[in-house]
């Protein structure tokens, strides 16, 4: 199913570009063979004054066979905007936010993450770009006095999020291993997991709900103050 | 503050030292130790459902209680000057140690603002 989706991704965006990126080649390569010329010159010159026999390299078939040479289609979409596949069931599977103090980095890297989503079959929409955060800071220049005098500071904190739908439990994992794997210094990330469960009551009953009480959730501090209380209320100070 | 002496042992904070942030490390140290208690007797001492006589054993027992045990002794200093005014607590830098170390590029992400 995986493959079947990208190639059909692959198929229906347009593939015009390589025109572009050939001309360019052929450019750089007509610029190539005048150098070459040049240079196929001088070894006839040296040729000639030596005598021996030097045949220089011929750039003319090497064109010809770049032009009839196929470009590959993941190198092709290095040179377009990240591909993206549709969203099929509308499944909320997770939240990605992204956050960096310098935005170039950051749009790199998400740029990276939307290829590694698509090739491996996830749907992702996004980024949506989040309130940029700014930090101001304004101080007294000097040391001492002269307060008339000051100095602005400020930091910007870029967010970006991400959306993943219809996606695996594995997949999803899979995903977020490998962005862990290869992150950029500088670019903190925070993943929402949206996990489903089988609704497993049955409400006619009048059953009662599960509790959502874990033993994180239980207050430690209320109890060490509790336990606390209760010590003192029982020693013989308090008893008198 | 001058004959400040230091009744318990404790661990001296990491980077910088002064006599002033030894002090103030202290009392952090001091403060959470008997965080618990303190808060244990203000229990006792403002709950009016307990017998009196608790109550005001509770309250003599915090009366009691060295000032350096409080959380209000506690003070923010800088981390690299020691110094108590200006303290900017994104960074825990006082105001000229922040503007030093921010246009070295030391503090990420921070720049000259310019708006």
């Amino acid at each position: 199913m995986l493959s079947q989706v990208s190639k059909r991704s692959i198929n229906v965006l347009p593939s015009v570009k390589p025109i572009r990126l050939l001309t360019i080649s052929s450019r750089r390569l007509q610029s190539t063979t005048v150098q070459d010329k040049t240079h196929a010159s001088l070894n006839e010159n040296l040729n000639n004054i030596e005598g021996s026999t030097v045949t220089p390299a011929t750039t003319i078939t090497f064109q010809e066979q770049n032009e009839t040479k196929p470009i590959l289609k993941s190198l092709e979409a290095i040179y377009q905007p990240p591909m993206r596949i549709p969203i099929e069931h509308g499944h909320l599977i997770a939240d990605i936010q992204f956050r960096s103090y310098e935005h170039q980095n950051l749009d790199f890297f998400i740029n990276f993450i939307q290829r590694v989503g698509f090739y491996l079959g996830i749907p992702i929409t996004g980024p949506k770009p989040l309130p940029t955060r700014r930090e101001r800071w304004t101080v007294i220049r000097s040391p001492f006095v002269h307060a008339k005098s000051k100095e602005n500071f400020e930091r910007h904190t870029h967010k970006r999020l991400l959306r993943v739908w219809d996606t695996n439990d594995e997949v999803l994992d899979l995903f977020v291993a490998y962005i862990k794997k290869h992150s950029m210094p500088g670019i903190g990330m925070k993943c929402n997991i949206y996990r489903r469960e089988p609704l497993t009551i049955d409400f006619d009953k009048n059953e009662d709900l599960p509790s959502t009480l874990t033993s994180q959730s239980v207050d430690t501090e209320n109890d060490l103050v509790n336990s606390r209380i209760l010590e003192l209320l029982n020693s013989p100070e308090f008893k008198k | 503050m001058g004959n400040f002496r230091f009744p318990v042992k404790t661990k001296l904070p990491p980077g910088f030292l002064n006599a002033r942030i030894i002090r103030d490390n202290f009392k952090r140290q001091q403060a959470a130790e008997n965080e618990v208690t303190i808060k244990a007797l203000k229990y006792i001492a403002r709950n009016t459902v307990l017998p009196p006589k608790a109550r005001l054993q509770a309250q003599l027992q915090l009366n009691i209680m060295p000032n350096y045990t409080k959380m209000t002794q506690v003070k923010n200093r800088c981390i690299a000057s020691g110094t108590a005014r200006a303290v900017i607590s994104d960074f825990r830098l006082c105001r000229t140690q922040f503007r030093e170390k921010a246009r070295a590029g030391e503090l990420p992400g921070v720049k000259k603002g310019v708006w």
